[in-house]
């Protein structure tokens, strides 16, 4: 019986050496099972949920190098904006990244100081005041934009949605 | 001896019940991924962004978690981390990738988006890979109103194609696709109209006649659907104005029938029957001014219509014409 339990632990080691030596592949896809495909379902992504990805996406912090700057003008370019509007639409993304950094950032450092405690902290109230803040970087955007160049943004965004997935409570 | 078996069975549950823990209520994900690819010129932009939080059920002190996402195009790139933080905190991670093509070039594409905990592992992963060609893509298409043509009944549109080195793309052919079925709130059954309207696949040369730009793409009814649309709608409960919408991507070949899409737009063809018969045609945004039509009455056209607010100007250089004439109907 000992041999047998002995060989049972031994396997068990063997096989965890066996996993941590294997060369490293791509993972298989470890899925929520409540995740929606835009590409399949893009009408369950709710359109704010589309514009807090993209913003989030192609916003950027202060300072930004060259690059960044660059790779930003493009992707903004390529929505269909018009030259006139890109840098209104640069100002107000650079003022949601900065509230959005701050948001997450507090909700951040409250966080920690609950886990220090061995409590957990619910994020609901900080996924609302994102919302907000999209909703009224969408307000903006709508106020500050051409309207030709705020309805190719929201086609644009709309039309991302092929390209986002995202779990069930995310929205 | 007994204790030491079940000492080793014992443990062996728990490893069994902590490797499952993760997916039975311990916690919860709640996160979006974003895969995004622009073309500029011969440079490629990828970026994979991954953002969100998790809900904790369990007692996890010890725990740390985080997000990464990879971006990798054929040996550039890799993968970007949020960097640790508690189980509860809220991620937001964004890997870019920007690299240049050749042209002819296929380079591969491998994206995703983890979640990661050092105590249950990768909770949380999702990822993809995609063939990205070596291609001239424009990154801006301005699309520019030319006025209608009353012998064909289309609205005229010309584009003009830009990206940011102000590369030529002059003779590169463009097409257009089909991005999704279309809406149409002008049929109804056997009205003849179509009732998902699509594009016709029609495709152009760039640069024909002027640099950068190609053209006409040609939108609108034909006479006698306006002419049903208007006499017919109405008693089979059209409501007006009523709307055609087809959703158009465009491709530019890369070489040998190998395309990029660069981008995607609306087509509306809207009509009205509020005092004069009107319909309106836009593309990406731009529109022409709605012009008037008359319909048929026993026969014979109650008004011959006549309004043409922006006339093609046939003295000037010759316009680039399509290698499919391109009439945009939505039949």
């Amino acid at each position: 019986m000992i041999r047998y339990v002995i060989v049972l632990v031994l396997s068990m080691f063997a096989l965890g050496a066996w996993a941590q030596s294997s060369p490293p592949l791509h993972q298989h896809n470890i899925t929520a099972p409540n995740l929606i495909d835009g590409a399949v379902h893009p009408e369950l992504i709710p359109d704010s949920v589309a514009y807090r990805l993209y913003f989030v996406a192609v916003s950027i912090g202060a300072n930004p190098t060259e690059a960044e700057r660059t790779r930003q003008r493009v992707r903004i370019m390529s929505t269909g904006v018009k030259n006139t509007d890109q840098q209104t639409l640069i100002s107000i993304l650079s003022g949601f990244r900065a509230k959005y950094d701050a948001l997450v950032d507090e909700y951040n450092t409250s966080a920690k100081e609950a886990a220090a405690r061995n409590q957990t902290t619910d994020a609901h109230p900080l996924v609302k005041e994102i919302d907000a803040l999209v909703q009224s970087t969408r307000d903006m955007i709508s106020a500050q934009l051409s309207s030709q160049s705020a309805a190719k943004l929201h086609a644009f965004v709309v039309s991302e949605k092929k390209n986002m997935k995202v779990t069930g409570e995310n929205q | 001896m007994n204790r030491v078996i079940h000492f080793v069975l014992g443990s062996l549950a728990l490893l069994l019940a902590c490797s499952t823990a993760s997916g039975q209520g311990c916690f919860q994900p709640h996160f979006g991924i974003y895969t995004s690819v622009v073309g500029d010129g011969y440079t490629i932009h990828t970026a994979v962004t991954m953002e969100g939080y998790t809900t904790v059920n369990c007692s996890m002190t010890s725990a740390t978690h985080k997000v990464e996402a990879e971006n990798v195009i054929s040996t550039t790139g890799g993968w970007t981390s949020s960097g640790s933080g508690c189980p509860t905190c809220y991620f937001s991670v964004t890997g870019n990738d920007t690299f240049t093509g050749v042209s002819g070039e296929i380079y591969n594409w491998v994206w995703d988006g983890e979640a990661v905990c050092t105590v249950f592992g990768t909770f949380l992963n999702n990822g993809g890979t995609g063939s990205l060609p070596g291609c001239l893509v424009p990154s801006t298409e301005d699309t520019d109103d030319q006025g209608w043509n009353g012998s064909i009944y289309r609205e005229l549109f010309e584009m003009t194609l830009s990206d940011t080195n102000g590369d030529s793309f002059d003779s590169h052919t463009i097409q257009e696709y089909t991005v999704q079925p279309g809406t149409n709130t002008c049929w109804w059954n056997g009205s003849g109209l179509v009732q998902y309207p699509e594009t016709q696949n029609s495709h152009w040369t760039v640069g024909a006649s002027t640099h950068n730009q190609w053209g006409f793409d040609e939108i609108g009814w034909d006479l006698t659907d306006l002419d049903n649309i208007v006499q017919n709608g109405p008693r089979n409960g059209v409501s007006f104005p009523c709307v055609a919408t087809i959703y158009q991507g465009m491709q530019i070949e890369c070489n040998a029938n190998l395309w990029w899409n660069y981008r995607t737009d609306a087509i509306t063809i809207t009509v009205n029957n509020v005092g004069d018969n009107t319909e309106e045609n836009c593309r990406a945004g731009e529109c022409g001014v709605p012009v008037t039509f008359s319909y048929q009455m026993g026969g014979q056209r109650k008004t011959w219509w006549a309004l043409i607010f922006k006339p093609v100007d046939s003295s000037g250089p010759p316009r680039s014409s399509p290698q499919i004439k391109a009439v945009k109907e939505a039949r």
